[in-house]
């Protein structure tokens, strides 16, 4: 079995127990509620969230030999993994509807495939102006071609740096706090989005189009330096899925539970607990506690730390640290029922030119949507019929550059409106009279997002992308390049979120690197 | 030699952007349309159809072809009634495979088989003797395969209500045409045949009935894909049929067939070599830990040779490059770890090691059908 | 001019006759070539001295020469509009006072942040004083200088302050580049590593202003025996067959022949020359087509016939103000000066010359020295018209502090980025686009051009183009090298 297989790679180092101990613990070997209960049977590892990350790292450990507890609040997994019905028989994924890439090397470990997870890559992508439009086929030698295929090598090579980062177990400090090697995308880190498109022979629609996949997800003033690294995100989701997204939290899930993972549902993880600088346990909002001798959280970094830990617990260094984390939610979304079938395949941006994207940028950072806001509009039914009855259609329109905070107070009934409005009126210019046509519509607005994942400020990403937060850099990267994340300064908790190291252009890439890192860390014997 | 057009053509080559033409069994077929990966998966999400008109196809007539039959196939021709269907192998005198293919009976006399690979002249020479009149009705009649989850979906919103079981195969008459429609094919969909005139109208009507599930024509390159991934080996792709009367190989068992052979059928063609029984090796399938396929490279197991790829391309499903393989049995538990040696390319102009997880067949279960 | 020379200069700024002077001191003669009239460059843009290099000033006798500072450090002084002035001095006591009547948990943070930040700049220093130090390879590759390098000057001051009076005021001096954008934060890391009058992280007055100081320079260079030939534009730059430089022509015709030609211009103009740019390869070439200017600066000169009064709480007279409310307004500046429009709130850094050094001062003529940025390049309906609209914003800005500022006002002197342009052959006061890159780059990077025989002496040789002659230096040194190679 391949368990056994790679659980001979790694030798387990238990903590001795007392004999009498021991044998309570057989004793209660089949018992899942015992660890519940407290009575000694200790996870190996628990993992709060049962999104992409979260499975991903649950089969990981479990492959390993582990016992590992998922923990969810919701009352089923999959996080943004989630079809919904919207509307009596239209269904659409609320939060995402394509995910990010699986590394390759990543799915092949997993084994989604057999589980039922069919991948397909992105084909193709259209952008459309007033009187024009403009057309990506993926993998064909498009305009865009070279700029796409750097950032899609650019983004495996930050992959692959963050796994095996993670599967180093950390050495002793050094004498001098040395990175050695470069991070790749390091100079795009520090230029703007608007130099790397000018001096990459585009004409301006590519150019505008590329910036339109680029800031898709995110928020950027492309003249500002440091934008360039948005670029990471151009072509990196679009992955479709048979079914669907959820069809991906599925197969997860089944590969979760062949491995051997318990999962436990409904019940919110609510604290850390540690003694002697050792992890404990998880308490749960009911009162109850799970041991466990380690920690994988897949919530952001400022939610981790600040709603697991009292604020006098973790050293004021870190907690500056998580403090000045930023995080950037900027996106909206508003699903579309529509009486009329469309048949357009693949994201269609209505694209505004960079110095209005400028400007948006400007407007979210005072807290107000500007005139002008770059929209994503996708036909979900097209690729998957089953989501709407025939000659209707489901379109997700979502909306960048929509602040969090917004200046003049909360989101009410009239801001949903305004949203809505919006995304219609987005509607109607590239399908015109199609906005008359529809038939219901759903708005998520950025504090929904921030309350079904517990995501701060309704960032899907888990943090503004700027070079400081990521590529090797972070809240605590100066104690050294061995506690960049996925580990964290506090023994025994990993933080897998879709966090900028290597989540936020790669599904299941940071659960993954968290597993590895704590399996790296258990087979040294915890030196840290 | 030139070269068979199906009766598909005019629309094939209308949707063969690239000009990617293959000849297989002396037909010219579209290798791709767009992208071999695009099409594979859409196999898998959505729906495709496929020429498959270059399959072979010989019509067996008479009153003695009931007997030719089960002497020739591994399976009893006797036991099928007409209107069904088996598939089965036949085998050289040493008991090497010479074909796989399907049996039907498509009426007291009549036997049709279909199969990858023509073998004409030793079915003929082992006709005479029998005085079994065989007709070759390959060019009669042109086939489509309409295969994904939406494939039933598609077939009704055509008008082709067919409620067919695996390997069954019915004659319809579908709006002033008459087609055949068959379950042979092993990626769970359905075959269409008809007459080489109507192959335009039949080809149009299906792309139109399958526009509103995103229905794409699928070349030959994404069906071979398709093939590895449901782990069939074919006859001229990975292995070379036994053509001599002596020859032995390949074994049905290094093959994985030993399904298609019915041990309760007797009296056929090699049956006394194959009971003889000899140690063979087993069929397996391989992800390789790489982009890059491995055709015919030999396996290692601790350093030790134990066997060798057959055909190997690049899943898109799996995001790895797959192959068959024929290894010891030693080797052929699942989740063993091999190497091999893959060759140099552009990017690594050396010889460089790759590992193979064995895996068992077939690599994906075939896509499940929805009702839409 | 009498042949042969062994090495032309093309601009007598600070920077020219700075490395005139050390070639000339090793015994070459040097001929310094400047358009203008009189020297001084770029310098003239500037109103107070913050990075001129020690080891310039003592190695060229500066102080012999009559470089003589007013004021050694002027405090940073930010106004406010609510009147309660923020006051930041070498005092911690006073300044951490100054910022409590902020914010309380500013206060505590200021002396932590000071060290932290003087610390960084100290380590900073191995790369960019000292040219070709071993420990420079260290400075770049350590990960608090990585984690710098890529940081916006926002988020570092978000991280230490609260208050909007200290974080703009700090934030002013990295005005080069938005504080949002990644590499700003070090920016202000480059200013607290330099030194004035042994005192690090000053900002000096020289005794007779600026124009004193230049008049050092002059003479430093008039006495190590360099020529100096004001008046003369360089038009192309003359190269030999093997593509060396053999000299440089005149807009008059005539032609000065030297194997060497030291350029004080923006690297975007020393290669623009039209016999530099056929040599170019295609990258290059490229790479200078989207060379972009920097944030341009302007300079506004108010002449008023009484002592300007500051209201609010008390601050020095010879102190250096700066008008910036939050960080959000240097922003929004940027955004404003990226599309072409004048920022709505313009950001300002004022001097009074006249409280600086007494000696400047003369009954009924008082100035008031204002440095605008950022300040877009090309201006809808050009900078010409927009003089006036300029000055009348800059005068109701300091209206706000300086009531009666426009009853008292005598006389307006309007330098826009346009004259900078032209009337100094510059593309901005910065010598270029500033950014992480260009921070962080080995020297001898910013000193090379592709042909052999020309190289770079001014302000694009810094980090941050400012008046420093480290520039001169650094290309004087290069030049040297490059000879003991041959």
């Amino acid at each position: 079995m391949a368990r056994k297989a790679v659980s001979a790679l790694f030798f387990d180092r238990y903590p001795p127990y007392p004999t009498a101990l021991r044998r309570q613990c057989r004793l209660h070997a089949n018992d899942s509620g015992g660890a519940k209960r407290g009575y000694g049977l200790r996870y190996d590892a628990a993992i709060i969230g049962a999104g992409a990350e979260g499975l991903a790292a649950a089969i990981l450990l479990g492959r390993a030999g582990l016992r590992v507890l998922v923990i969810e609040r919701g009352s089923h997994a999959g996080g943004r993994l989630v079809t919904r019905e919207f509307h009596p028989g239209f269904r659409a994924s609320p939060f995402v509807d394509d995910i990010a890439e699986i590394p390759p090397r990543l799915f092949w470990s997993l084994d989604l495939a057999r589980h039922g997870a069919i991948v397909a890559p992105p084909r193709v992508s259209r952008a459309v102006w007033q009187d024009r439009r403009h057309e990506i086929k993926f993998g064909e030698n498009a305009e865009a071609a070279a700029l796409l295929a750097v950032s899609a090598r650019r983004r495996a090579e930050i992959a692959a740096r963050v796994d095996s980062a993670a599967k180093t177990a950390p050495s002793r400090p050094l004498f001098l706090r040395r990175d050695p090697e470069r991070w790749p995308a390091e100079d795009w880190a520090t230029a703007t989005l608007d130099g790397v498109l000018a001096s990459a022979p585009l004409a301006p629609d590519a150019a505008a189009h590329l910036a339109a996949l680029a800031l898709s997800q995110s928020i950027a003033d492309p003249f500002l330096e440091g934008s360039a690294l948005h670029l990471l995100a151009a072509g990196a989701s679009g992955h479709r899925l048979a079914g669907g997204p959820a069809r991906l939290g599925e197969a997860l899930l089944l590969a979760a539970q062949s491995a051997g993972a318990e999962f436990s549902f409904g019940l919110e993880a609510s604290d850390i607990h540690r003694r002697n600088g050792r992890i404990t346990g998880v308490g749960l909002a009911d009162g109850s506690e799970i041991a466990a001798q380690t920690v994988i959280s897949t919530l952001d970094l400022k939610r981790t730390f600040l709603t697991f830990f009292a604020w006098n617990a973790l050293p004021p260094p870190l907690v500056r640290g998580v403090n000045a984390f930023r995080m950037a939610g900027s996106t909206a979304r508003v699903l579309f029922a529509v009486a009329r079938r469309l048949a357009e395949d693949g994201p269609i941006h209505v694209a505004p030119s960079l110095s209005r994207l400028s400007e948006a940028f400007q407007a979210w950072r005072a807290g107000v949507a500007a005139a002008h806001l770059p929209v994503t509009l996708n036909v979900v039914s097209a690729r998957d019929p089953r989501l709407a009855p025939p000659s209707f259609s489901v379109v997700t329109a979502t909306m960048g550059a929509i602040p969090f905070r917004l200046f003049d107070g909360a989101w009410t009934h009239e801001k949903r409106e305004q949203l809505r409005h919006r995304a219609t009126e987005a509607l109607e210019f590239v399908w015109p009279g199609a906005g008359g046509s529809v038939v219901a519509s759903d708005v998520v607005a950025p504090p929904d997002i921030e309350e079904a994942f517990a995501a701060t400020d309704g960032d899907l990403l888990g943090g503004e992308i700027a070079g400081d937060q990521m590529l090797g850099a972070g809240p605590w990267s100066e104690l050294g390049p061995d506690r960049v994340l996925p580990r964290t300064p506090v023994a025994g908790l990993y933080l897998a979120g879709s966090h900028l190291a290597a989540g936020a252009f790669a599904t299941c890439a940071a659960g993954a690197a968290a597993a590895h890192a704590l399996l790296a860390d258990r087979a040294r014997g915890w030196l840290r | 030699m030139t070269l068979w057009a199906t009766p598909f053509h005019a629309r094939t080559s209308d949707a063969n952007r690239h000009n990617a033409w293959l000849a297989r069994n002396g037909v010219a077929l579209a290798a791709r349309y767009d992208s071999v990966e695009q099409e594979a998966l859409a196999a898998r999400l959505n729906v495709v159809v496929a020429d498959i008109s270059w399959r072979w196809r010989a019509m067996f007539e008479g009153a003695s072809a009931e007997a030719f039959l089960s002497k020739l196939m591994t399976r009893d021709a006797a036991a099928l009634a007409p209107g069904g269907a088996f598939k089965a192998l036949w085998l050289s005198d040493a008991g090497g495979v010479r074909g796989a293919g399907v049996i039907a009976r498509r009426g007291r006399e009549t036997f049709q088989l279909t199969a990858s690979a023509p073998d004409r002249d030793w079915i003929a020479s082992a006709v005479a003797t029998r005085n079994v009149p065989v007709r070759d009705i390959s060019r009669d009649a042109g086939g489509l395969a309409v295969i994904g989850p939406y494939a039933a979906a598609t077939l009704k919103a055509a008008g082709l209500e067919a409620e067919l079981e695996p390997l069954a195969f019915r004659k319809l008459s579908w709006r002033g045409i008459e087609v055949t429609l068959s379950r042979w094919g092993e990626h769970g969909g359905t075959e269409i045949w008809c007459a080489p005139d109507d192959g335009v109208l039949v080809w149009d009507r299906l792309m139109r009935a399958g526009a509103a599930y995103g229905i794409v024509p699928a070349g030959v390159a994404a069906m071979d894909v398709l093939d590895l991934e449901a782990g069939v080996p074919r006859p001229g792709l990975d292995y070379k049929p036994a053509r001599e009367a002596s020859d032995a190989e390949p074994m049905p068992a290094a093959l994985g067939l030993l399904s298609l052979i019915d041990e309760a059928h007797h009296g056929f063609n090699g049956r006394r070599a194959l009971l003889a029984g000899r140690p063979s090796r087993k069929l397996v399938g391989l992800e390789l830990d790489s982009d890059a396929p491995a055709p015919f490279t030999p396996v290692l197991l601790n350093e030790k040779p134990v066997g060798h790829t057959l055909r190997s391309a690049y899943s898109p499903a799996l995001k790895r490059a797959i192959a068959l393989a024929t290894v010891d049995e030693a080797a052929a538990v699942a989740a063993t770890l091999l190497s091999l040696t893959l060759p140099p390319a552009m990017a690594k102009p050396e010889l460089h090691k790759a590992v193979a997880r064995v895996a068992s067949l077939p690599f994906l279960e075939k896509p499940a059908s929805i009702d839409a | 001019m009498s042949a042969p020379y062994d090495a032309v200069v093309i601009g007598a700024g600070v920077n020219g006759l700075a490395a005139a002077s050390y070639l000339a001191m090793a015994g070459k003669r040097v001929v310094v070539l400047d358009r203008r009239e009189a020297p001084g460059g770029l310098s003239e843009t500037a109103h107070a001295l913050y990075a001129l290099d020690p080891s310039v000033v003592r190695e060229l006798k500066l102080a012999r020469r009559g470089l003589r500072f007013a004021v050694r450090d002027m405090p940073l002084v930010g106004l406010r509009n609510d009147g309660k002035h923020l006051l930041l001095s070498r005092d911690a006591y006073a300044s951490a006072r100054s910022v409590a009547v902020h914010s309380q948990n500013d206060a505590k943070a200021w002396t932590g942040f000071r060290r932290d930040w003087f610390t960084l700049a100290r380590a900073m220093r191995a790369l960019w004083w000292h040219a070709g130090r071993k420990d420079a390879d260290l400075a770049i590759h350590d990960a608090r200088v990585t984690h710098f390098a890529r940081m916006g000057a926002s988020a570092w001051l978000d991280s230490w302050f609260e208050s909007d009076a200290v974080k703009a005021t700090l934030g002013f001096d990295a005005n080069a580049l938005s504080p949002l954008a990644a590499g700003s934060a070090m920016l202000l890391v480059w200013r607290a590593a330099q030194e004035m009058c042994g005192l690090q992280g000053a900002v000096a007055f020289p005794r007779g202003g600026l124009g004193a100081a230049i008049d050092a320079f002059a003479s430093t260079a008039r006495i190590a025996g360099v020529e100096t030939h004001t008046g003369s534009a360089v038009s192309n730059i003359l190269l030999g067959r093997d593509g060396a430089v053999r000299g440089v022509v005149l807009l008059s015709g005539d032609v000065v022949e030297a194997p060497l030609v030291l350029s004080s211009l923006s690297r975007r103009r020393s290669l623009s020359f039209a016999s530099v740019r056929a040599t170019l390869d295609f990258g290059e070439a490229a790479a200078l087509a989207h060379a972009h200017a920097g944030v341009q600066t302007a300079r506004v000169t108010l002449e008023l016939d009484r002592e300007p009064q500051i209201v609010g709480s008390a601050v020095p007279a010879r102190g250096r103000f700066i008008v910036a409310e939050r960080l959000e307004s240097l922003a929004h500046a940027h955004a404003a000066a990226q599309t072409g429009r004048l920022p709505q709130e313009l950001t300002l850094e004022v001097i009074l010359p006249a409280a600086a050094d007494p000696t400047l001062a003369s009954p009924g003529c008082h100035l008031v020295s204002v440095l605008i940025t950022p300040l877009p390049a090309q201006i809808d309906g050009g900078w010409r018209g927009a003089k006036a609209l300029l000055a009348a914003k800059v005068v109701a800005a300091l209206s706000r502090h300086m009531p009666g500022l426009s009853a008292h006002l005598v006389g307006v002197d309007v330098l826009t980025p346009d004259d900078v342009r032209e009337s100094y052959d510059a593309d901005d006061a910065f010598g270029g686009a500033v950014d992480a890159r260009r921070l962080l780059a080995d020297w001898r990077s910013r000193v090379r051009t592709p042909v052999p025989g020309l190289i770079l002496c001014g302000a694009a040789v810094d980090p941050v183009g400012a008046v420093s002659g480290r520039g001169g230096r650094v290309a004087a040194c290069f030049a040297f090298e490059r000879e003991t190679q041959r």
